[in-house]
């Protein structure tokens, strides 16, 4: 199930980056779509977080600390971005949300290794 | 309005305070960096609380570029100019010189830090933000264009 959240996130982070990228380059805010693409990835890393730690906590772990950091990290990182970019609107306030989703892609390739590691 | 009143006269001196830093492009790189900040901070903790005898060497020097970010970040966001072209500075000779070293004497890093091999691990990101850093503060303040 991890596999297949980390997979879910990665590829509606990319659709919703190539979206953003749009917006980036004609110069748009951040627009309502966006933030409700946002809402329905950060449900997402809430049910990986849940679902991660309860996997961590009941087998057998390698390293126990790297893993979780992870999982409760990744759920502050969308929410954060949104804020910050909420602050202006300028076309880097935009790519703030870009920068996020890459990011976010970017640790579900690192979740998933920890995940496979365990 | 009068000559002889007060700060009209003379040229203001620079605000030790500069907000105009953390917008515009200064938006993204508050987070760019606020993002390595914590990556960065949270590796290094569990470098040294776990395996710092492993490879000593790499990781305080991991821990020295987590606090680099960690004051660049603190920078930009305060608006403190010239603690932030501080921390990019050092930040940039970092980079190269740790990039260098972990080329020339790979023995020495047993493990991977930040800038080892120029940032080849994150994208070479390292060595292009302190870049794009330096020149955004040291351009000299912009107002950011709204949009429409």
């Amino acid at each position: 199930m991890v596999g297949l959240l980390t997979l879910g996130i990665t590829v509606a982070s990319a659709l919703l980056a190539l979206y953003v990228v749009v917006l980036v380059i004609r110069n748009r805010p951040v627009d309502n779509p966006v933030v409700w693409a946002s809402m329905i990835i950060e449900l997402a890393t809430l049910v990986l977080l849940v679902r991660g730690l309860i996997g961590v906590f009941a087998g057998a772990v390698y390293e126990p600390i790297t893993l979780p950091l992870y999982l409760v990290l990744v759920p502050c990182v969308l929410p954060a971005a949104l804020f910050w970019s909420a602050g202006e609107k300028t076309r880097s306030a935009t790519a703030v949300v870009l920068a996020t989703l890459l990011v976010l892609m970017v640790l579900m390739l690192r979740i998933d290794s920890l995940w496979l590691s365990l | 309005m009068s000559a002889a009143e007060p700060g009209t006269a003379t040229a203001r001196p620079k605000p030790r305070f500069d907000p105009s830093i953390r917008s515009g492009l200064g938006r993204l790189l508050v987070f760019l960096y606020a993002v390595f900040a914590v990556g960065t901070v949270s590796r290094s903790v569990v470098q040294i609380a776990t395996v710092f005898d492993e490879a000593p060497l790499a990781y305080t020097l991991s821990a020295v570029s987590a606090v680099v970010y960690v004051v660049a970040t603190i920078g930009l966001i305060l608006g403190l100019r010239r603690l932030a072209v501080a921390a990019c500075a050092f930040e940039f000779v970092g980079v190269l010189v740790v990039g260098a070293l972990t080329v020339l004497d790979a023995a020495a890093f047993p493990d991977q830090t930040v800038w080892s091999d120029f940032g080849k691990g994150y994208l070479f990101i390292p060595v292009v933000l302190p870049l794009v850093g330096l020149w955004w503060l040291l351009r000299g303040s912009r107002r950011p264009t709204s949009l429409s």
